[in-house]
C-alpha cells in the first residue's frame, strides 16, 4: 500500500485527528491523495466513494462517529474495492453487523477492547457482564466509562478529597489496571499533558474486524484471533 | 388597570413570592433545574407574542435564541469582553436577527412563513457546523466567565428575569398593541381597514420576541458556561418551546411559562422511565392538544369564568 | 500518457456520475413528497409526522427480515403495511379529532393539526428508538450487485429505486386521472363543498387519501432503508426535506413537487461533487429562502 485518502465528518472532535493522520500516513509510507471532510448528517455517499475512487488510494482513512452504518453499506452496495480502516465508532457496536445486513464484512476499525478478547484479565467477565445485564456487548465507552469510574474513585480515596488540585495530583499517579489495558498519564510538563499513556504494557489499543458478521480482533498479535481478510469486492494492493 | 384585581394577579404573586423562598430549603440539584425551566419560560413567552398574539407560525424560535446565545458566547470566548456586555451584545443581535425573520413574514404567511423559520434554523445549524473554529462546532462552545457560580443567585437571577419578562410580556398583549396585533392575525386585510399599521406592529412584535429570547439565551449559556447546538439551536428544543406554550395555553403568554415548568419539571419525574421520557412528554402534550386544545391556563380560566 | 487520458475520461464521467446518482435520489425525493402533497391538496393537512411514518416503514422491514427472517419481499410488503397502519392512524387518531373538535376556533386548526401530527410524530419517533435503539438500520437490497452504465459503476439497487419510484408516481397518476375514486380525490381538492353537494362523503374520501399517502410513504421508507438507511434521528429531516420540497413546488401541487424534487435532488448531488461533501444541503436551503422571497406561493403552486 502506498496510498490514502482520509474520509472524516466535519466535526470539532476529527480536526486534531486529521492533522494526526496528516502527518503521521506519509510516515508509514502512505502518501495521502485528498481528504474529504463531509456534512455529518449526510446520506447521500455516493458522491463520496466517487471522489475518493476517482484519486485512486489504496486504502481510505476514516474519521466517523455521528455516521457509520449508512456509509458502510453504501460502501459495499457500490462495490467501492478500496478497504476501510480507522475510527468508526459505530463499528464498536455489537449490533453494527445485524444494522447493517452484515455489509460491515470487512470493514477495519480502532477499538480500545472487543468482544472475547482478553486484553486484560478484567475485559472478558466485564463484556459478559454487561451483555447479561443489557443484552449486547459494549461499545469503545462502555470500556472506558467502566475504567474511568474506577481510577477516579481510587484517585478520590488515595487524594482523600474532591478538591479539584488534589485529586489532579492523585490521578497523576495513576496507575490502574483496567478493561482496556494498564491506564496511566502523563505529567502536566510533559509533551502530551495529562494524556494516557499509549505502548507495550500499557494501553496499546486493538484494530479489529468485522468478519461474517462478528467483531474480530487482528491486531496487536498477542490478542489477535484471525488474519484481516476482505469480501471478494475488495481489492487490496500488496502491502 | 384592571389586572390588579383579578384572580390571576394574586395568584401570580403569591407563585412569585413562595418560588423566591426556595433556595432556603431545596437543594442545589433542584433549583439548577428550575432555574433552566425559568429561561425556558422566557423562551415559551416570546414565542406566545408571535403566534398566539401576530398569529405567526414561528417553527424557529431556536434561531432567536441561538443568535442571542452563540454571539454573546462568542463575543466572551474570543475577547474576553465582560458576560454583561456580550448579554446586551446577544440581545441585539437577536433584534437583528428578528428583523431578519420578520421580513419574509410580511410577505408569507401560515406554513409558508413557517417553513422560512425552519429553514432559518437550518441555516444556523450549518453555519455553527461549518465555522468550527469560531463556534466550538458540535463539542459546544466553552464560556470562560459566569455571572456567578452561586446556586441560588443563579436561581433568583433566572425567576427575576422570568417575572420582570412576564410583566411586560403580558402587560404588552393587554395593552391596545396586543389587541392591535390579534387582530392583524386573524384578519389583516380588516385590521388594515380599520388604519391600523399592521407593518408596523408586526416588526415591533418580531423585535419584542427576539429581544427576550435572545436575552433568555445569552443569560443561559452564561449560567451552563458553555453554548452547543442540542441546548440553544437545535429543531428540538424549539419544538419544545412550541410544545411548552401550546401546554400552558396559547395566547395567555402566563401560560407559556408555566409549561415550560411542567415540562422541565415532568423530564425529571419521568426521569426513571428512562428513554421513554420523551415518549410520554409528548403523549401528554398531544392529549391536551386533542382535549383541553386552550392548555393548563386556558382550561383554568374558562372553569373560573363558568363559575 | 495513461494519466491524461484517465483525466479525460474523469473529466467525461463526472456529469455523467451526477446525473446517475442524482437520478435516483431525486426520485426517492419525488416519492417522499407526492404523499405529503397530496394530502395537503386534498385536505389543507401538513402531516408533521411524516418523516416518522417513512422510518418506521423502514424500520418494520429491516426488524421483519434481520430479526424474524421473513425474507426480502415479505419484509418490504410489511414495512409498507407498517406505514398504512400508521397513516391511518395518523388520520383517526390527531388529524380527523382536531378538525372535528368545537373547542378548537377554525382559524386554528391549521396550528393544532401541525402540533399534533408533530407530536404524534415525535412518539412514533421514541417508540422506534425504545424497540430498536437509535442506530441506524439498513433494509437489505432486493436486488444486488452492479453494472456499468457507460463506464459509471452503478449499483443495480439504485436503478432498481429510481424505477420503482417512476412506477409508483405513474400508477398514482393513472389512479389520480383515469379512475372513478381519482376524480372524486380531484374533485375534492379543488372544492370540497362542491363534492359535498354531489352526495359523496368527504370523510370517506379522505380515508382514501390518507391510505393512498401511506402506502406511497411506506415505499418511500422501505426504498430509502435499501438505498441509503434510516435511523430514529432521521425522522426530523426527512420531514422537513419534504416540506421544503413541497413548499418549493407549490402547495399541493403534485406535478410542482415533483420538479421541486428533481431540483433539491440534482443542486445536492451537483453540490457534493463539484463544490464540498460537506455543504451537501446549504445550496438548497439558499434556493428555497429565495423562493419564498421572490415567488411565495411556490414554482406551480396557485395562491
Amino acid at each position: 500500500m502506498k496510498s490514502a485518502v482520509i474520509m472524516s465528518e466535519d466535526a470539532a472532535w476529527t480536526k486534531p485527528l486529521d492533522v494526526g493522520y496528516k502527518d503521521c500516513l506519509p510516515t508509514v509510507g502512505l502518501k495521502v491523495l485528498d481528504h474529504i471532510r463531509f456534512s455529518p448528517d449526510t446520506t447521500d455517499f455516493t458522491p463520496i466513494f466517487n471522489k475518493i475512487e476517482a484519486s485512486k488510494p489504496d486504502v481510505i482513512i476514516t474519521g466517523i462517529s455521528h455516521v457509520g452504518v449508512q456509509p458502510t453499506v453504501q460502501w459495499k452496495n457500490q462495490q467501492v474495492p478500496i478497504p476501510m480502516f480507522g475510527i468508526s465508532s459505530q463499528a464498536t457496536n455489537s449490533t453494527f453487523g445485524k444494522d447493517t445486513n452484515n455489509a460491515s464484512d470487512g470493514v477495519l476499525y480502532q477499538g480500545v477492547s472487543g468482544t472475547g478478547v482478553a486484553v486484560t484479565p478484567k475485559s472478558v467477565p466485564f463484556a459478559d457482564a454487561f451483555k447479561a445485564k443489557y443484552g449486547n456487548y459494549p461499545s469503545y465507552a462502555g470500556y472506558t466509562a467502566y475504567d474511568e469510574v474506577y481510577y477516579i474513585a481510587e484517585a478520590v480515596k488515595r487524594a482523600g478529597s474532591t478538591d479539584a488540585d488534589k485529586l489532579v495530583a492523585a490521578l497523576e499517579k495513576t496507575d490502574y489496571e483496567g478493561t482496556i489495558g494498564r491506564v496511566q498519564f502523563y505529567g502536566k510538563d510533559d509533551a502530551f499533558t495529562h494524556g494516557l499513556k499509549y505502548g507495550k504494557g500499557l494501553i496499546t489499543g486493538l484494530m479489529l474486524q468485522w468478519q461474517d458478521g462478528q467483531q474480530v480482533a487482528v491486531w496487536p498479535p498477542e490478542v489477535a484471533k484471525s488474519k484481516i481478510k476482505f469480501p471478494a469486492f475488495i481489492k487490496v494492493t500488496a502491502n | 388597570m384592571g389586572f390588579f384585581k383579578t384572580r390571576l394577579f394574586w395568584i401570580s404573586l403569591v407563585m412569585v413570592v413562595v418560588a423566591s423562598t426556595l433556595p432556603l430549603y431545596v437543594s442545589g440539584y433542584i433549583l439548577g433545574l428550575l432555574t433552566v425551566a425559568y429561561y425556558f419560560g422566557v423562551f415559551a413567552m416570546s414565542w406566545d407574542l408571535l403566534f398566539g398574539f401576530a398569529g405567526e407560525v414561528n417553527f424557529g424560535p431556536t434561531f432567536l435564541i441561538g443568535v442571542g446565545a452563540y454571539t454573546a458566547g462568542i463575543i466572551n470566548n474570543q475577547y474576553g469582553v465582560s458576560p454583561y456586555v456580550c448579554i446586551f451584545i446577544g440581545a441585539m443581535a437577536a433584534v437583528i436577527a428578528g428583523f431578519v425573520l420578520a421580513l419574509p413574514a410580511l410577505r408569507v404567511r401560515g406554513p409558508y412563513f413557517g417553513l422560512t423559520t425552519l429553514v432559518a434554523v437550518l441555516m444556523l445549524q450549518n453555519f455553527i457546523v461549518v465555522f468550527a473554529d469560531l463556534t466550538g462546532g458540535e463539542i459546544g462552545l466553552t464560556i470562560p466567565d459566569v455571572i456567578t457560580i452561586s446556586a441560588s443567585a443563579n436561581y433568583w437571577i433566572a425567576l427575576g428575569f422570568m417575572t420582570v419578562s412576564a410583566a411586560i410580556l403580558y402587560g404588552l398583549s393587554q395593552s391596545p398593541i396586543g389587541l392591535v396585533l390579534q387582530a392583524s392575525g386573524q384578519d389583516p386585510v380588516q385590521a388594515g381597514a380599520l388604519g391600523f399599521n399592521i407593518v408596523k406592529h408586526k416588526l415591533f412584535a418580531f423585535v419584542v420576541s427576539a429581544f427576550f429570547s435572545g436575552l433568555a439565551g445569552a443569560l443561559l449559556v452564561f449560567y451552563f458556561g458553555t453554548a452547543s447546538v442540542g441546548t440553544v439551536v437545535d429543531v428540538a428544543v424549539g419544538v419544545n418551546v412550541i410544545v411548552a406554550a401550546v401546554l400552558g395555553g396559547r395566547r395567555t403568554v402566563l401560560g407559556a411559562a408555566l409549561g415550560a415548568i411542567f415540562l422541565i419539571v415532568a423530564g425529571e419525574f419521568l426521569r426513571p422511565t428512562g428513554e421513554l421520557a420523551t415518549f410520554i412528554v409528548s403523549a401528554i402534550a398531544l392529549l391536551v392538544v386533542l382535549f383541553f386544545p386552550g392548555g393548563f391556563l386556558g382550561a383554568a380560566m374558562s372553569r373560573e369564568a363558568r363559575t | 500518457m495513461t494519466n491524461v487520458t484517465s483525466a479525460a475520461q474523469k473529466a467525461r464521467m463526472l456529469p455523467l456520475q451526477i446525473l446517475i446518482d442524482g437520478f435516483a435520489i431525486s426520485a426517492l425525493y419525488a416519492l417522499g413528497a407526492t404523499g405529503f402533497t397530496l394530502i395537503f391538496g386534498v385536505s389543507g393537512v401538513l402531516n408533521l409526522s411524516h418523516g416518522a411514518i417513512m422510518v418506521a416503514a423502514a424500520v418494520a422491514a429491516w426488524a421483519a427480515s434481520s430479526t424474524f427472517g421473513v425474507g426480502n419481499y415479505v419484509g418490504a410488503v410489511i414495512g409498507i403495511a407498517t406505514a398504512l397502519v400508521a397513516a391511518l392512524l395518523t388520520y383517526f387518531a390527531v388529524v380527523q379529532p382536531i378538525q372535528r373538535s368545537r373547542r378548537i376556533a377554525n382559524e386554528e386548526k391549521e396550528i393544532f393539526v401541525l402540533t399534533g401530527t408533530l407530536l404524534w410524530g415525535i412518539m412514533i419517533q421514541e417508540v422506534i428508538a425504545y424497540l430498536f435503539t437509535n442506530n441506524a438500520k439498513t433494509v437489505l437490497p432486493i436486488v444486488e450487485g452492479v453494472v456499468e452504465i457507460l463506464g459509471v459503476r452503478t449499483p443495480r439497487n439504485e436503478i432498481f429505486t429510481a424505477l420503482v419510484c417512476c412506477l409508483v408516481i405513474g400508477l398514482l397518476w393513472l389512479l389520480v386521472n383515469r379512475t372513478k375514486m381519482g376524480k372524486a380525490v380531484l374533485a375534492a381538492s379543488m372544492n370540497p363543498r362542491g363534492v359535498t353537494l354531489l352526495g359523496l362523503e368527504l370523510t370517506n374520501i379522505y380515508v382514501v387519501v390518507w391510505a393512498i399517502y401511506g402506502v406511497l410513504a411506506g415505499i418511500a421508507g422501505v426504498l430509502l432503508g435499501m438505498f441509503l438507511g434510516v435511523s430514529s434521528y432521521s425522522v426530523g429531516p426527512l420531514t422537513a426535506s419534504a416540506f421544503s420540497i413541497v413548499v418549493l413546488g407549490g402547495l399541493g401541487s403534485v406535478s410542482g413537487s415533483l420538479i421541486a424534487a428533481f431540483v433539491v435532488g440534482y443542486l445536492e448531488t451537483f453540490t457534493a461533487y463539484m463544490i464540498s461533501p460537506a455543504y451537501r444541503t446549504i445550496p438548497a436551503l439558499l434556493l428555497l429562502v429565495i423562493v419564498m422571497y421572490l415567488r411565495p406561493q411556490g414554482l406551480l403552486g396557485r395562491r
